[in-house]
């Protein structure tokens, strides 16, 4: 019983922010999506998916420090909430259950 | 895991950047609270790329994602503000809207008072005005069935104009009811021929606004039933139904009313219920009301109406729902072929709703409204709301430098634009419900003149919705017109320029309120114009000469009784007047020679007629006497005489009927066929107008009938009228004792006939002076503000050796030719409205150009006046004290 649902692309980007860990933003998110899934996704996609992420309370976001880079354009970076990583937590173990419960030879069979 | 790429480094103001124009539209399109770090992250992007793929295919992916961050693809993050703002509406921020509204009201008192009346007297007025005018629009449209109810009118084409009148025999109602499927009731009236008295106790009333009606009248129109049974009201043959105010003042309340006897004339009535008053929008304003049976109490009239040959009754039908009143009209019209077996008569049915506009017969016993003057003051009474909102604008706007600052000081700490305009807003609604307080005790000082005025009653009810309705309208509407460009203006105020002590105010926002007070004084003008032009009309109508003597005669009717010799009766009061002291002469005849309305058509032969030219004539029936007592003029031939015995199947014609009849010379003495009797033509009269000057002369004809003469005319010498009157009625009561004896004066009943356009133009007189005012309030406004704002350069003219008179006419002179753009604007549209009103009138004077000018010359009497007091005090200030503090 999740309270709010979680999008199978916004898993992935909410993944890709834990995996970051502290370093995510539009660019490295993008990227890391783009590597470790072979999936091209516009920018447009990833940042509308972390805004409505925050909205959701999954994530939150602040302005990092002006740099020399981008021409002294700030990043946005983003961290999981509790929440997030909680509705993490029970993704993965709803999975988990199911898993056991299916029988060994139904996957083989359908693999087939 | 790693994060696999580091951010690569970038290097804007290379040879490799991404297109411009493309950045142009993401920073134009891209909401502006994500475009700082979306626009980082596509330049690092691009870079990415760029070093991966080569520029074509970077350029490629960096446009395909920009694309994807523009609206309509782009997710907006909301605002989450650090300094939360309060809600507009939260009672603080009312509160302190309210304070400041006040202190600034009270710190600038000229230009508060000024807003106020300014405000307030355009609000009472046009609220009035709108009152009214709904009220006649909604006329007769508060019955529940309105929709379904129509009146019968029946049009009669022999040749020439149609003759429509609203008048049904008796027995169409019945036989429709009986005969005519669609119908779901019935209900007629009739008025009596002359008001009847009543006998209250000891007292005696002659009672005009009596009827008498069908009982199926309070199921067909709604009536509010004060005390008595609704569905029994009228069962009982003698009874009779009052209104509240009447059942006051015969018998002190409604409620002491119910039982009592009321006799009229020889018949005792009881009173079965009291009704509520009638509406002001009714078009049924009759306060006593009584069975169509009281008036049938004789067999002779009860036959009488069996006839199909008397229309006597006013028809209304209420249809069934879904019936087609086309569909029943023409089964009126089969009943007139068949039972009266008539085929130039046709039936139609007006929808209660319109038979107050309905003008298509004249001479209707309901009251008339006029469409067109419904309509103009509807209209006036906007262009007022407009002036007074106008004011408030020039007002505002003329004190936003004082507010700069205030300005300048909340947008600094973070007060939104929306904010300000908020706050704006409230003060002017602030200011326009005070005024609205203001109005409404104006309206209640006004409104028993205002009723005078427009023949109503009004009551200044506050439980009417209705009325809040308007006001609460009229508020919004003023609000809308007066308060939205200030709070634009002032709250578009740029804080650093405001600060920095800069002009505030730039050309534009003086030309639009010089634009302002162009359209006030175009307004102003254009109604002087009018109201000088249609007191002129009325004057030239008032005194043009008619063509007979009117003054000093006075004229009642001798009643019709059963059984009594009506000619004999009317030669005994003339024998009797004659011999008066002081009476100068005595006649009688038909009609009033004021407004004569008794036409003829038909009957009419002379020699050498065509067969198929029927024309319409007015009748006058005459009597010897009658050409000195109104000193009419003859051009041929002679007069009525006593003598001949012959000159009661005589004629004489007007020259008009000369002409339109076609009459070959010499017309005296020609055969003449008219009423079903054959006499000659003995004389031609002059022209005279017998009806009111809205009409040209018709033809007519004058003839000697002594029987037809139910009206006494006399002329009294100069000075003796009371007396003569005095003794009149005593002969009067000898006659016809118990009944009050009512006369008028002819030259009251001639007035009477331009009433309508005489209150139209009294109510012009009073709004023209409102916008007047209220344009000289808002120029004052202005004139002070100007002066103030140039006080410096005032005092810098003066030390330079500037007289007085140089400085009055250099302020003057701004205002000056905005009213006289007033003029040039205002002059072609009163010309226009005013040639168009004059198309009413068949004798109408000239529109002459001294009348423009005259107005002009007011208008701009009335600005200097305006302004030369602000300027003449500017003037003479002295340039010490103005320019001391620099």
């Amino acid at each position: 019983m999740r309270r709010t649902y979680l999008g199978e692309f916004e898993e992935i980007v909410l993944l890709m922010v834990a995996i970051l860990d502290g370093q995510a933003y539009g660019v490295t998110v993008s990227q890391e999506i783009e590597q470790h899934t072979g999936r091209i996704v516009t920018f447009g996609t990833v940042h509308n998916t972390l805004i409505r992420l925050e909205e959701k309370g999954f994530v939150k976001s602040e302005l990092g420090g002006a740099t020399a880079e981008r021409g002294g354009r700030r990043k946005r970076l983003f961290r999981v909430t509790a929440l997030g990583s909680r509705a993490l937590q029970d993704i993965q173990q709803l999975r988990n259950e199911l898993w056991q419960l299916m029988p060994p030879q139904s996957l083989k069979l359908s693999g087939l | 895991m790693k994060p696999v790429n580091q951010p690569p480094r970038n290097r804007t103001g290379g040879p490799d950047h991404p297109p411009r124009w493309a950045q142009r539209l993401l920073r134009w399109l891209h909401p502006s609270n994500t475009l700082e770090e979306v626009e980082g992250d596509l330049d690092e992007l691009y870079a990415y790329w760029h070093q991966r793929a080569g520029e074509p295919h970077a350029t490629l992916r960096y446009l395909l994602n920009v694309l994807s961050v523009l609206p309509p693809f782009v997710r907006r993050r909301q605002q989450i503000n650090q300094y939360p703002q309060p809600s507009l509406f939260h009672p603080d921020m009312l509160r302190n809207y309210f304070t400041i509204a006040l202190r600034n009201l009270w710190r600038n008192k000229l230009y508060s008072s000024l807003n106020l009346t300014g405000l307030a007297v355009g609000l009472a007025a046009s609220a009035l005005i709108l009152l009214w005018v709904q009220n006649e629009l909604s006329f007769d449209s508060y019955h529940p069935a309105a929709d379904r109810t129509y009146r019968v009118t029946n049009t009669l084409k022999i040749s020439g104009d149609p003759w429509v009148w609203s008048n049904s025999p008796l027995k169409l109602g019945e036989t429709a009811q009986r005969e005519v499927p669609g119908i779901e009731r019935i209900t007629r009236f009739k008025t009596p021929w002359q008001a009847p008295n009543f006998q209250v106790g000891n007292d005696l009333y002659s009672e005009d606004k009596a009827v008498f009606i069908d009982s199926t009248w309070f199921k067909v129109f709604d009536y509010n039933f004060l005390v008595g049974n609704q569905e029994k009201a009228l069962d009982d043959p003698n009874s009779v139904v009052l209104t509240e105010t009447k059942a006051r003042t015969w018998f002190g309340n409604p409620e002491a009313a119910v039982g009592k006897i009321v006799r009229m004339d020889s018949t005792n009535l009881v009173v079965r219920a009291v009704v509520r008053d009638n509406r002001p929008n009714s078009s049924f304003r009759y306060d006593v009301l009584m069975p169509i049976g009281v008036s049938l109490q004789n067999a002779n009239a009860r036959a009488n109406e069996q006839d199909w040959n008397n229309f006597n009754y006013q028809l209304f039908l209420q249809l069934n729902a879904g019936a087609k009143p086309e569909k029943i009209s023409q089964q009126l019209t089969q009943l007139y072929r068949v039972h009266k077996l008539d085929s130039s008569i046709t039936a139609s049915l007006i929808p209660l709703r319109d038979i107050h506009f309905n003008t298509s017969f004249q001479n209707d016993v309901l009251p008339k409204g006029q469409r067109k003057t419904v309509m103009t003051l509807g209209l006036v009474g906007l262009l007022i709301l407009i002036i007074a909102s106008i004011n408030y604008v020039n007002l505002a706007t003329a004190l936003t430098s004082q507010r700069a600052k205030e300005v300048g000081v909340k947008k600094i700490i973070g007060a939104g634009r929306g904010r300000l305009f908020a706050q704006f807003l409230s003060e002017s609604v602030l200011l326009t419900l005070l005024a609205l307080g203001l109005a409404l005790g104006l309206i209640g000082l006004s409104l028993r003149l205002f009723n005078h005025f427009t023949d109503n009653q009004f009551r200044l009810d506050l439980g009417n919705t209705m009325l809040w309705l308007f006001l609460l309208g009229s508020v919004g509407l003023t609000v809308l017109l007066s308060g939205v460009y200030p709070s634009l203006l002032l709250s578009s105020l740029e804080p650093v320029k405001v600060l920095k002590g800069s002009n505030v105010l730039n050309s534009r926002n003086t030309g639009f309120r010089q634009g302002l007070v162009v359209v006030q004084f175009t307004i102003s003008i254009a109604l002087i114009v009018t109201t000088l032009i249609i007191s002129r009309q009325l004057h030239y109508v008032q005194t043009q000469d008619p063509g007979y003597q009117r003054e000093h005669i006075f004229m009642f009717q001798v009643p019709f009784e059963d059984g009594r010799n009506t000619v004999s009766i009317r030669s005994l009061i003339k024998q009797q007047l004659r011999d008066l002291s002081g009476v100068a002469g005595v006649t009688s005849a038909n009609q009033p020679i004021v407004d004569m309305k008794s036409m003829h058509s038909g009957s009419l032969k002379w020699a050498g007629k065509r067969d198929d030219f029927k024309p319409t004539v007015s009748q006058f029936s005459v009597e010897p006497e009658t050409r000195s007592v109104f000193n009419l003029k003859l051009t041929q031939g002679r007069w009525f005489s006593r003598d001949m015995k012959l000159d009661t199947a005589n004629v004489i014609l007007n020259e008009t009927a000369v002409k339109s009849l076609g009459l070959k010379a010499p017309v005296v003495g020609q055969w003449f066929e008219f009423q079903s009797r054959r006499g000659r033509i003995i004389g031609i009269t002059k022209d005279f107008n017998f009806q009111s000057f809205h009409q040209k002369i018709e033809p007519m004809v004058l003839f000697y009938a002594p029987s037809w003469q139910s009206h006494i005319f006399a002329k009294t010498a100069p000075g003796t009228t009371p007396k003569v009157l005095a003794k009149a009625e005593r002969i009067w009561q000898t006659q016809f004792p118990g009944k009050p004896f009512k006369y008028t004066f002819l030259d009251e009943s001639f007035n009477r006939l331009y009433q309508a356009e005489q209150k139209a133009g009294q109510l012009f007189n009073v709004f023209a002076s409102i916008t007047i005012l209220l344009s000289c309030l808002g120029l004052f406004g202005l004139a002070t503000f100007s002066a103030e704002r140039r006080t410096k350069e005032i005092g810098v003219r003066k030390v330079l050796g500037a007289s007085v008179t140089s400085i009055v006419s250099l302020l003057s002179k701004d205002f000056l030719r905005l009213v006289i753009i007033a003029i040039v604007l205002a002059t072609p549209i009163a010309w226009y409205l005013m040639n168009q009103w004059l198309q009413d009138f068949a004798y109408k004077i000239d529109i002459e150009w001294w009348v423009f000018a005259l107005a002009g010359l007011l208008a701009i009497g009335i600005a200097l006046l305006t302004v030369s007091f602000q300027s003449i005090k500017a003037a003479l200030t002295n340039p010490v004290k103005s320019l001391r503090a620099e």
